[in-house]
């Protein structure tokens, strides 16, 4: 749940952001602060796999990035996977 | 501490910083920072400088570098050593007529011999406990003097021959002292050179210095060690982190840890088992140095009948269990081979009796025993040599055998091995497969 590629896949799901929105915005969701080159090693990895791309922006320091249609399936797969595991953990903890 | 960030961004590789330098700086100027993002900073320029094309020799350099300030820093941990030198010169006997490599031979026997009485357990021992010297105070704390005068006869006294004057009729030689106070070194020095120009035909050349230079450690080639070492463990651990080894080799040093912990512990208990084994000496010495014909005796004094007689001493009583089980032929034969007979150190003309035995004070009055044999035995001979006892049997305060933090040190190195194998045995790593979600039973 922590991976800090997945929370920045899941940042960007709501919209093309810069490195410091992308920050703020997984503090607030998972209550977690990625440091700076935590998040910078996720989104140099995640380009390169293909799954974000920088999009033009008028700013001209700040990179807003955005996510790819193959970075979407990756997620949505990481996602149903999580699910079922956060169903079945749930399922037996409700018996044990 | 945005400036603090910003130099620490600078550990990102070049190509790195061309791409994302300028966004990275924007988010520096962006947030607040904390402490904790200067180490995750560092973590990441680390992280990046591995991935990139030239990390083997990034990563040996940065190790090296490191193995070689560790390596200094351990050095200045190491005692200093000092090394007092004597000269000293022994010239030719008053009224010697032969020729020049007879002379030779003659001095070198007589130094040998002078040699032998100045470095015997008695002299050392008196020299280790003299109030002005006060040798090796903190060993004699944990060790018996017996060690302590071993290990100063074998590691700190050092008598060689220099060179022979051109005109072949004297000998030059050095006695050198190493211990870590270099006036103590001195002063021992001087002690030894006092006792060897005591002897007639022998005089001091050059007095005992006092040191001003350690001999060691050398921190310039234990540094290069260090660097070297450091460079060869970065290499491997790139090479580990290019080929995806770095779980499995945490997996195979877990396995080999354990072993080696708990196989290491187990032999080292197991050696507790072992009974414990003496060993006492005596030195004796063949005058004049027909040692040949001294050691002749060594027939008469280990007959049969002289070890039978010492083994069914009643004082002694040796080998009883096994008496009980063997004839006491064979009781003979074991008694024979748990005694030594050997020259002592090269061309001196003495030799040592020892007695390996579980007892050590039984070790100890049979080579007592065996001395004495040895001075009888000489006695009776018809043109016998004068034997005379350098060190009497000596009384052992510690065993020899087993050495227990070998047995453990070969149980850790033979448990890591071993657990290493079956880690690679046991341990493989999972084969790739393609992702597949199962279904859902809840689905369902």
């Amino acid at each position: 749940m922590s991976d800090p590629s997945i929370l920045v896949l899941a940042s960007l799901v709501e919209g093309d952001k810069h490195g410091y929105a992308i920050m703020v915005d997984i503090e607030q969701f998972a209550g977690l602060r990625l440091g700076p080159g935590t998040l910078y090693g996720a989104i140099t990895r995640l380009e390169q796999r293909g799954w974000i791309e920088p999009v033009p922006s008028d700013d001209d320091r700040r990179q807003p990035y955005a996510l790819t249609a193959s970075g979407r399936r990756h997620l949505e797969a990481e996602m149903l996977t999580l699910e079922r595991v956060v169903r079945t953990a749930a399922r037996r903890l409700k018996h044990a | 501490m945005k400036r603090c960030l910003r130099w620490f961004a600078r550990l990102y590789p070049a190509a790195w910083r061309t791409r994302y330098g300028w966004e990275f700086d924007a988010l520096l100027d962006d947030l607040r920072p904390t402490w904790r993002d200067i180490l995750d900073i560092i973590h990441g320029a680390v992280l990046m400088q591995l991935s990139t094309p030239a990390a083997y020799l990034k990563l040996g350099a940065v190790s090296a570098v490191l193995g070689a300030i560790l390596a200094a820093g351990y050095s200045f941990t190491i005692p200093r050593r000092y090394v007092s030198t004597a000269i000293l010169r022994i010239g030719t006997v008053p009224g010697f007529s032969g020729t020049p490599s007879k002379w030779h031979v003659l001095a070198l026997s007589r130094l040998n011999r002078i040699e032998q009485e100045i470095l015997s357990r008695g002299s050392l021992a008196e020299m280790i406990q003299r109030p002005n010297l006060n040798l090796y105070v903190e060993e004699r704390k944990g060790h018996p003097l017996e060690d302590i005068v071993q290990g100063m006869r074998t590691h700190d006294i050092r008598i060689q021959l220099v060179s022979t004057t051109p005109s072949q009729d004297a000998m030059i030689f050095r006695i050198d002292f190493a211990n870590s106070d270099p006036a103590r070194a001195q002063a021992v020095a001087r002690a030894l050179t006092e006792k060897f120009a005591s002897a007639p035909g022998l005089e001091v050349l050059d007095p005992a210095n006092l040191p001003t230079k350690a001999v060691s450690p050398n921190p310039l080639r234990i540094a290069v060690a260090g660097l070297a070492g450091g460079f060869v463990l970065g290499l491997l651990i790139a090479f580990c982190r290019r080929h995806g080894l770095g779980q499995t080799g945490a997996l195979y040093l877990k396995y080999a840890v354990t072993s080696g912990a708990v196989a290491g512990i187990v032999s080292g208990l197991a050696s507790y088992a072992i009974p414990d084994r003496y060993i006492s000496t005596a030195v004796l010495r063949a005058i004049p140095s027909d040692l040949g014909q001294a050691r002749q005796l060594d027939e008469k004094v280990l007959s049969r009948t002289s070890l039978a007689a010492i083994i069914q001493r009643p004082q002694l009583d040796l080998y009883h269990d096994r008496r009980l089980r063997e004839p006491l032929e064979e009781v003979v034969q074991q008694m024979r081979r748990d005694i030594r007979i050997q020259s002592a150190r090269g061309q001196i003309p003495a030799f040592t009796v020892q007695f390996e035995y579980p007892d050590r004070f039984k070790a100890q009055a049979v080579v007592r025993e065996l001395v004495a044999r040895f001075i009888d035995a000489n006695l009776a001979a018809p043109a016998g040599a004068t034997l005379e006892v350098l060190d009497p049997a000596s009384l052992p305060a510690s065993p020899f055998y087993p050495n227990r933090l070998t047995i453990t040190a070969l149980g850790l190195a033979a448990g890591s091995l071993l657990g290493f194998l079956i880690g690679l045995f046991r341990a493989r790593p999972p084969t790739p497969r393609p992702p597949r979600l199962a279904p859902d039973p809840s689905a369902a």
